[in-house]
């Protein structure tokens, strides 16, 4: 069993266990052709959404990972938790081989780990009502046999997101609640199952800002009291850094840096994480200017450059770059960084 | 849980205060229920049965013509008298029945009994039937001599035959009817025996006397080409044709719902390959193909709906699957997913409600589509040939002349039935999809 | 005189379930050159404003009252004709958030933006494309992708395309709605510098929509924090920020975690903004503030000096927040 050393955003949490261990997780997605592409299937090319990501995550941990849109990030996220099939990897969740598992194993082993997702209004069955919503896990895995027994999993769950009190919003349905209120049952769904690993999928990026923290704070709290594992998916750095203890960062299915938080933020090696928290604006007017920004755009992930796929972006590539992919290399001090000069 | 109750009571509540406020669906909604009535209590609107003939003379018109169109003012209505009379001495001869009849002479009539004879050997018994009009002219009908005792003879005039014409010394062309019924007033049914027979021993049994004059106006909507009654027909066709159009509809959209749903959501081979049948159902001539297997199966209503229900299913299969695969992209099923939910909960569960309003609509909206196939079928003479539905009163109307006559009263109303039904099942189908699938509004 | 004032605007809609008080008098000014952030969550009343001054409201929303004035003429009194012909576009001009996807498709950017320049103004063709090339190249766009379609560019370019579009008749306004929401952070930062550029070298006025306090700390000099239709804090983003007086504006500033300074907790205000179909009596921010006392359930505050500077606030409790307390220490 691995041990590593956290030091996270909020001090030192200890030696503690591995609770997920993902190593060299590849999904392409095969790009959708008509019958005469399918015919000749080999040389069909793909959408390199994430391209052999490896990293662990602590019971209890905030991992965050950080990362532009279509960097990979959010297809990396479901494909931990099966909900896509991984092309080629490792995913140890718990002591189990994930990708081993077969459709039975499968269901029973997802009790302990879920997902909360962006848009509380889409992932939520507009035509449900607040229990019934909560109460799906349980019926689908049987813990309770109608959804009369399930009420004092409800009530508890609701109260535990500080919805109180609970009976008020269990008749409710989503259109009804605020937006930091249906991301609320959506925890709340998530936690109804006492797992033990939740994936958060920008969380809070579609709620208002007077709402966000309340949401972060509570997912702080639930792995602080709990030992919940959350992988924090997001891209914005500023909050990533306020609730996470370790971020990966992510740049076209690869993780070009990973390291404890503070470290990270105040010390970033990598040119790309150097570029992500420059442009991240500072909400006050005495500190203006827009830092050195990468030039570009992220290219397409069907064609991603050659080398290391910062090169064409990069102001400090140099021949090898264009060449040879740098490996993610650990640094010192749990960080590692995929550079050659960093 | 009488709160979630509660809730989707609201629900309804809220479609029907949406519904409400829309004249054409309210006109659709009132359309329906007005057959749906006429269907239930069709017992109770026509004393008749759809299957009763002779009920009044072929292609009768409405009686109300009479109170209306000059021309039927005086038109006959049927008079039947008819009598048990189970049996009569020779000396209770002659007998006599009083017929009132106060019309314009009929086209034709009929008259039935039977007879036989219980007559003492070497007795020539025997007798005549006549009519008697109210001027005194004397009609000899029928007549017959026994020299023995006789078995149960059923006799039939009708006043077509030309036996009877030859009897009464009319040429072909002549008809007796209305010869014999040209004025009004009082005639006599009468059973005489034969002048100069006077043994009185001699038994005649005489029964199940039934003179029928049909008459040339009758009902409400007048009779078709076999005297049956037209009213009772498009009463008793609403029952078919509801039937019907329900049960095709909710075959179909069943079938589709189940296939668009499964190919929506699972994908893959089987997807391919069920759409594939729906393009090579969609190609095919639904008509013809239900002639032709109409007529191997057999024509009856069950098959019908079947057939119009196996041609009918790959529209909603497509809605079905269309809207289920953008169903399957949303994050709730993928929440679903990754709560442990298996295939068949997720499609039962979370897409079914989904595609319901849609399914519901398009049902509504298929029931004038059986209902029209089923008419095509009856019209062409492909139905069923035991009931009446409107396609096969139509069917007659062609067949029988409605349309040279221009009998109007046979042909519109069982055209305007099939149309009004059909027009309220779309005005319904409509508001329908108006209210639950918002994308259709702008098409009103 | 400002060059834009607008005073006391009210825009309300008409909905099935009752009147919403989208603005609800709304007054501020915005001086040449100058840039003023509008800031607030959503359904704030922010966008219905901007939609107002340039008349753009759905079809249930209507202005119920108040003063556009633009350089002192009342464009709101125009009839539609007037405004679309010497305002609309020509004075004033707009970014959408979704404007980047809503370039045609089938026609070039080159010619997209020639067709707006010929349709608002008279030149000869030949003028209108050379002033498109400049245009162009003014955001960054080298001129010769002027015959490219708009799938051939990135979210960031079209939405450099869309600015030029609106620099096309040489506005003296912009008024720019949530920008840079679509975009990622890189690219926002690259567009926000090139905004701020552009307005520098043309001396324009930008009215700066968005929910993001450090956009408007980057790139304007006013802001006016609404709140339930209503302007709650107006003045120089230096007081705005460097002190804040309502409890609203306190929260949403600590709501924004910095990452260049050190790390501080992010508050979370209770509650959520307020449904304008049933908003609350007296201060709308009453329900959700933590000092809020009896006079702030009944009556709305008035937006009052509270600075020399011009830095104004609607709030009953100013005094109390002067004593410097963390009235969010939760």
């Amino acid at each position: 069993m691995e041990s590593i050393e956290i030091i996270g955003g909020r001090g030192t949490i200890g030696c503690k266990k591995v609770i997920l261990e993902v190593e060299n997780l590849t999904k392409h997605f095969p790009l959708r052709r008509g019958i005469k592409g399918k015919l000749a299937s080999n040389s069909t090319s793909t959408v390199k959404a994430v391209d052999g990501v490896s990293f662990s995550i602590m019971k209890g941990e905030f991992f965050g990972v950080v990362g532009e849109s279509g960097c990979g990030k959010t297809t990396m996220g479901r494909t931990i938790l099966r909900l896509l099939e991984p092309t080629k990897g490792k995913i140890v969740f718990k002591n189990t081989d994930l990708i081993a598992l077969n459709t039975g194993q499968l269901k029973k082993i997802r009790t302990k780990m879920q997902i909360i997702y962006q848009d509380p209004y889409e992932s939520m069955n507009p035509r449900l009502d607040v229990y019934r919503i909560i109460s799906e896990p349980l019926r689908v895995q049987r813990i309770v046999k109608n959804l009369h027994d399930a009420f004092p999993y409800i009530k508890e769950v609701l109260e535990d997101v500080n919805m109180v009190p609970p009976e008020k919003y269990m008749t409710r349905y989503p259109y009804e609640l605020s937006g930091g209120e249906r991301q609320r049952v959506a925890i709340a769904r998530a936690l109804v199952l006492k797992p033990d690993f939740i994936v958060a999928d920008e969380p809070v990026s579609m709620l208002d800002v007077s709402t966000r923290g309340g949401i972060l704070n509570l997912m702080l709290k639930l792995s602080r009291e709990r030992g919940v594992a959350f992988l924090y998916i997001t891209h914005d750095l500023a909050t990533a850094r306020h609730v996470c203890h370790r971020i990966a960062v992510m740049y076209l299915g690869k993780i070009v840096e990973k390291g404890p938080t503070d470290d990270l933020v105040k010390h970033p090696l990598h040119p790309y994480t150097k570029a992500l928290i420059e442009a991240v604006l500072v909400p006050d007017p005495k500190k203006r200017g827009f830092g050195e920004v990468l030039k570009g755009e992220i290219p397409s992930p069907i064609y991603p450059p050659s080398g290391c796929r910062l090169h064409p972006r990069c102001p400090i590539a140099r021949d090898i770059c264009k060449e040879v992919e740098p490996k993610l290399m650990p640094v010192d001090n749990n960080r590692m960084v995929a550079c050659y000069f960093a | 849980m009488n709160k979630y109750q509660l809730r989707v009571e609201t629900g309804v509540m809220s479609f029907w205060k949406r519904y409400k406020g829309k004249p054409l669906g309210m006109i659709g909604l009132i359309i329906v229920i007005i057959y749906v009535f006429i269907a239930i209590f069709a017992p109770f609107l026509t004393p008749y049965s759809p299957k009763q003939i002779l009920l009044a003379d072929r292609i009768a018109a409405p009686l109300w013509f009479r109170y209306v169109i000059p021309k039927y003012n005086n038109a006959p209505q049927t008079v039947t008298i008819g009598f048990d009379s189970p049996l009569y001495e020779i000396k209770d001869m002659p007998v006599s029945h009083i017929i009132e009849y106060n019309y314009s002479a009929p086209k034709t009539f009929s008259l039935t009994f039977d007879c036989w004879v219980n007559a003492p050997f070497h007795s020539e018994a025997g007798f005549e039937c006549l009519i008697k009009t109210p001027e005194g002219r004397e009609y000899s009908l029928w007549g017959k001599s026994y020299s023995s005792d006789s078995d149960k003879q059923v006799v039939r005039i009708d006043s077509r035959d030309l036996g009877l014409k030859q009897r009464l010394g009319l040429t072909i062309f002549e008809d007796p009817a209305s010869k014999i019924f040209s004025s009004r007033g009082d005639y006599s049914l009468i059973f005489r025996p034969n002048p100069g027979f006077g043994d009185t021993s001699t038994r005649l049994y005489i029964s199940n006397v039934k003179l029928h004059i049909p008459g040339l106006v009758h009902g409400i909507l007048g009779t078709d080409h076999m005297g049956s009654d037209l009213w009772t027909q498009l009463v008793y066709g609403t029952r078919i044709s509801l039937v019907i159009g329900l049960s095709a509809a909710v075959i179909s959209v069943a079938v589709g719902t189940a296939i668009g749903i499964i190919c929506g959501y699972l994908g893959g081979v089987i997807d391919e390959f069920i759409m594939r049948a729906v393009d090579v159902f969609l190609a095919i001539p639904v008509l013809p193909i239900l002639i032709i297997l109409g007529a191997i199966l057999g024509k009856s209503i069950w098959n019908i709906v079947i057939l119009v229900s196996a041609f009918a299913w790959m529209n909603t299969a497509r809605l079905v699957r269309s809207q289920t695969l953008s169903l399957r992209e949303r994050i709730f099923i993928e929440a679903a997913k990754a709560s442990g939910g298996s295939d068949i909960y997720i499609m039962s569960t979370h897409i079914l409600p989904n595609v319901l309003p849609l399914v519901f609509a398009s049902m509504v909206l298929l029931i004038p589509t059986a209902i029209l196939t089923e008419a095509s079928l009856s019209f062409l003479g492909f139905g069923d040939p035991r009931v009446a539905t409107w396609g096969r009163m139509l069917h007659n109307a062609r067949g029988f002349g409605a349309f040279t006559t221009l009998a109007w009263w046979w042909l519109v109303p069982p055209g305007l039935a099939i149309t009004f039904l059909s027009l309220a099942f779309v005005f319904i189908g409509n508001t329908i999809n108006e209210i639950f699938n918002p994308k259709y509004r702008e098409r009103l | 005189m400002a060059l834009l004032e607008v005073k006391d605007l009210k825009v309300y809609y008409k909905t099935l379930r009752g009147c919403v008080k989208a603005v609800d008098s709304v007054s501020l000014n915005i001086e040449k050159g100058r840039a003023l952030g509008i800031a607030g969550e959503s359904g704030c009343g922010k966008t219905s404003m901007a939609m107002a001054i340039l008349r753009l409201l759905p079809v249930n929303g209507k202005v119920y009252g108040g003063l556009v004035m633009l350089d002192g003429v009342d464009i709101l009194s125009m009839d539609d004709e007037e405004f679309r012909e010497s305002v609309r576009w020509k004075r004033i001009s707009m970014i959408s958030q979704g404007a980047m996807n809503a370039l045609n498709p089938v026609h070039t950017v080159g010619e997209q933006i020639i067709e707006a320049i010929l349709t608002h103004e008279d030149v000869t063709r030949s003028e209108a494309v050379r002033r498109g090339n400049d245009l162009l190249e003014m955001v960054g766009i080298h001129p010769g992708r002027s015959k490219d379609y708009p799938h051939e560019f990135s979210g960031g370019m079209k939405q450099r395309i869309v600015i030029a579009m609106a620099l096309s008749c040489n506005p003296d306004i912009v008024i720019a709605d949530e920008p840079t929401t679509a975009l990622d952070v890189m690219v926002q930062s690259q567009i926000l510098k090139a905004i701020g550029d552009l307005r520098n070298a043309l001396d324009l006025s930008l009215m700066l929509i968005t929910h993001d306090l450090s956009i408007i700390a980057q790139t304007c000099d006013d802001i006016a924090v609404m709140y339930g239709g209503k302007i709650i804090e107006y003045g120089s983003v230096v007081n705005v920020y460097g002190n804040p007086k309502h409890p609203y504006s306190i929260g949403l500033l600590k709501s924004f975690p910095n990452i260049k300074a050190e790390k501080a907790p992010i508050i979370s205000m209770p509650g959520s903004p307020p449904d304008l179909l049933s908003p609350p009596a007296g201060c709308k921010f009453h329900p959700r503030c933590p000092l809020a006392k009896g006079i702030c359930l009944e009556k709305e505050p008035e937006l009052a000096k509270v600075h020399p500077d011009n830095h104004r606030v609607a709030c009953h409790n100013t005094d109390m927040l002067k004593k410097g307390t963390d009235i969010w220490n939760q």
